[in-house]
């Protein structure tokens, strides 16, 4: 009788050891029930190990994924590796007030093992996640090895599922569950976010995108403009595309854009704002199609001396506003109009005159240029004119 | 004789049955997935056999079977919904974050009153318009809503059968179309039908076989296998065509300096129909390069007066629709402009 209870108690011990040797093994200076800020950033990948890139990758994105589920708010991994300049981020504290970040992860991973015997599989990783404050102070650290074990010899009980593990574990996305079970299991290990997001850094969270323009700035460039919360991400959306803006000033992001830059597939044209948070603000613009007042579907042939700007404003010239407006030529309105002269298109050419009407007057000359300037200056593509004899 | 054939005929229809190895999967898709459009995923639900929203059932991951499984804490509709958010982030959707997407519900009035701590109303979430959850409460494209339709241990003695079946519709909020659906229901069996390799084994393999893990195993499974039509590395063109390929790349700044006033002009010849950018170091990133000819690219730099960066390497980047990315450096030391 004592055998049988001395026998169960080493079997219950045996188990209880396999089975604590698999926990996560925690470190925390956390008082107990404390919690962890809840607006984190993941430092970027340490490429130092052994394991290649796309691993270290790959078991990043499992733990922001992790966090993110647990309703922690994790800063985008593109905007951390944007600011950081190496992966222990000297640039931590100005990150912190800048965007919000209460706290740091940091994921070091330190071996990963496959072995694959034809009648089993053994596949280790091996990697400690830490959270620190905003001061550099440790808070939770949570090592942990993730084993994954099968195959005809290592799953004895069962022949077939023996076979059938063994097959699915032949290929290389072993890997892939091998880092979800390693980031459920640490990021579980964590506690709670220190409140919901409603309660605290909701300026975190919220964003307003107030303004956002399109306009030319030379006849081959358009700059596009927002203004928004400072300390965000703009974005000019075109199609699949995604181009940031520069934020030039507190809250007011710019780029000037070629006029090679257009959204010949169509789909969304707009401006993102957005948080470090992936929280965003859309608005959308219309890229324009040409420069203001293009001239060259809008001169009539030239009658005489003269000929006319269509649909067109020139200077408080309401003459031709109306005159052969459609939804391809809509109206426009100009400052001024320069005329050029040249003996022949090659040029030189000699500025004549600077206009104040839509009805020109042209010079007598075999080749005539004409360049309508609009608003800030911004100056259309010039148009020739031949001169009738 | 007769009794006795159709006993066996029985028992191996009732094996099949029990093995329940083939699970069935439905997509529809009627959007572009490397379109990048917000997606909020909201509260997952669990339905009974009638369709009918019931209230999630703690104890469902909590099992019985001492020494054998480990304890989860979530239910099964959070349980897959977290599973679903980790699959989607290996899309190209952009995925509102999940605390984001719970604050505003919970500031809006989605909850069961006096509830503590606070529990989201899902027959009210789930009947609200994805148009009003995108424009009043969110900035997003689409709302994804998902539902646990089955989610099963069964216990025959010799076998163990564990059930999981989903339902997930992402439904745009601009004009109410469903973008994409699928529903699936897959089995994992333990015991009889999966050769136990001892008497002993006939026993205890299918009660191992109610332990969570086989049971969220099979969940993750079958969430991955759903959610494979909206992830680009998964689409069949990808093994088809040659990743992206750049012959060469040149840029315009003479001495690696860009003039005031000046602008930098990038252009690539690669492989053709693809989106083409550069950057600039990390001063400048993701510049569009525009197709000017099949496999030409040509794109602009045009700094502002505040623009500011010394010795930036210049790098070229084409990526195809499957996500695949070639990126080529420019030689020389990188450009400047001040």
């Amino acid at each position: 009788m004592k055998r049988v209870r001395w026998s169960s108690q080493i079997l219950l011990g045996l188990l209880s050891v396999a089975i604590t040797a698999c926990a996560p093994k925690v470190t925390s200076s956390l008082p107990v029930g404390g919690s962890l800020p809840i607006s984190l950033a993941v430092l970027p990948p340490d490429y130092s190990s052994d394991i290649p890139r796309e691993r270290v990758d790959i078991v990043h994105e499992a733990i922001v994924q992790g966090l993110r589920n647990r309703n922690f708010l994790v800063a985008e991994a593109s905007v951390m590796a944007n600011l950081c300049s190496a992966p222990s981020c000297p640039e931590r504290s100005e990150i912190a007030r800048n965007y919000l970040i209460d706290g740091f992860v940091t994921v070091k991973l330190e071996s990963f093992s496959r072995n694959n015997f034809i009648a089993g599989y053994y596949n280790q990783l091996q990697g400690t996640v830490s959270v620190t404050d905003t001061k550099d102070t440790p808070l939770i650290s949570v090592a942990h090895t993730e084993n994954e074990s099968g195959g005809v010899l290592l799953q004895s009980g069962q022949l077939f599922q023996g076979i059938i593990s063994q097959i699915r574990h032949s290929g290389d996305e072993v890997f892939d569950d091998l880092a979800d079970k390693f980031a459920h299991k640490v990021v579980e290990k964590l506690p709670q976010p220190a409140a919901s997001v409603s309660m605290t850094r909701s300026e975190a969270i919220s964003l307003a995108l107030t303004s956002a323009t399109a306009q030319w700035s030379s006849p081959s460039t358009y700059t596009v403009c927002a203004r928004g919360t400072p300390h965000s991400f703009a974005y000019l959306l075109l199609g699949t595309t995604r181009t940031p803006l520069r934020e030039v000033s507190p809250g007011y992001y710019c780029r000037a854009f070629s006029s090679l830059v257009s959204n010949p597939q169509g789909g969304v044209e707009a401006i993102e704002l957005r948080t470090a948070f992936g929280n965003s603000a859309r608005q959308t613009i219309s890229i324009p199609s040409a420069p203001p007042c293009a001239l060259k579907e809008r001169i009539t042939p030239s009658e005489g001396e003269r000929t006319e700007i269509l649909c067109a404003t020139v200077a408080g010239d309401d003459s031709t506003r109306s005159k052969g407006c459609s939804s391809s030529l809509p109206h426009c309105g100009v400052d001024r109009i320069l005329v050029y002269q040249a003996s022949n298109p090659a040029g030189p050419y000699q500025k004549v005159s600077e206009q104040r009407s839509a009805s020109i007057r042209l010079p007598q000359a075999n080749t005539v240029a004409i360049l309508a300037i609009g608003k800030g200056d911004v100056s259309s593509q010039p148009v020739t004119v031949e001169a009738k004899k | 004789m007769i009794v006795s054939l159709f006993q066996r005929a029985r028992l191996a229809f009732f094996v099949l049955t029990l093995s329940g190895c083939a699970g069935s999967y439905t997509h529809t898709l009627n959007f572009n997935p490397s379109e990048p459009i917000r997606i909020a995923v909201l509260p997952f639900a669990q339905v009974n056999d009638k369709g009918e929203l019931i209230r999630a059932d703690g104890d469902l991951l909590i099992d019985n079977v001492a020494l054998v499984s480990s304890h989860l804490k979530q239910t099964p509709s959070q349980f897959v919904q977290t599973e679903v958010q980790s699959e989607l982030s290996k899309a190209s959707l952009d995925v509102l974050t999940p605390g984001i997407v719970e604050a505003a519900l919970v500031h809006n009035g989605f909850t069961v009153p006096g509830t503590k701590p606070v529990e989201l109303d899902l027959t009210k979430v789930f009947a609200a318009a994805p148009h009003d959850i995108c424009s009043k409460l969110l900035s997003c494209d689409a709302v994804l809503y998902g539902k646990v339709l089955k989610w099963d241990r069964s216990y025959y003695g010799v076998q163990s059968v564990s059930t999981v079946a989903i339902e997930l519709k992402l439904i745009s909020a601009h004009n109410g179309k469903v973008l994409f659906a699928t529903n699936a229901q897959d089995s994992d069996s333990r015991g009889l039908t999966k050769g136990p390799t001892g008497f002993s084994n006939i026993v205890i393999e299918p009660i191992k076989g109610l332990d969570n893990s086989i049971i969220t195993a099979l969940a993750d499974d079958l969430v991955e296998k759903s959610i494979r039509p909206l992830r680009r590395d998964a689409k069949p063109e990808f093994l088809q065509v040659a990743p992206p390929a750049i012959i060469g790349a040149a840029h315009s700044a003479e001495g690696g300096r860009i003039k005031a006033g000046g602008k930098l002009t990038v252009v690539a010849l690669g492989s053709p129909a693809l989106t083409g950018t550069f950057s600039i170091g990390t001063a400048v990133i993701d510049i569009p390069l525009a197709e000017r000819s099949p496999g030409h690219y040509v794109g602009e730099y045009i700094p502002l007066p505040t623009d500011q960066f010394e010795g930036q390497q210049v790098t070229v980047s084409l990526r195809d629709a499957a996500g695949r990315v070639t990126q080529l450096p420019l030689a020389g030391s990188g450009v400047s402009f001040r």
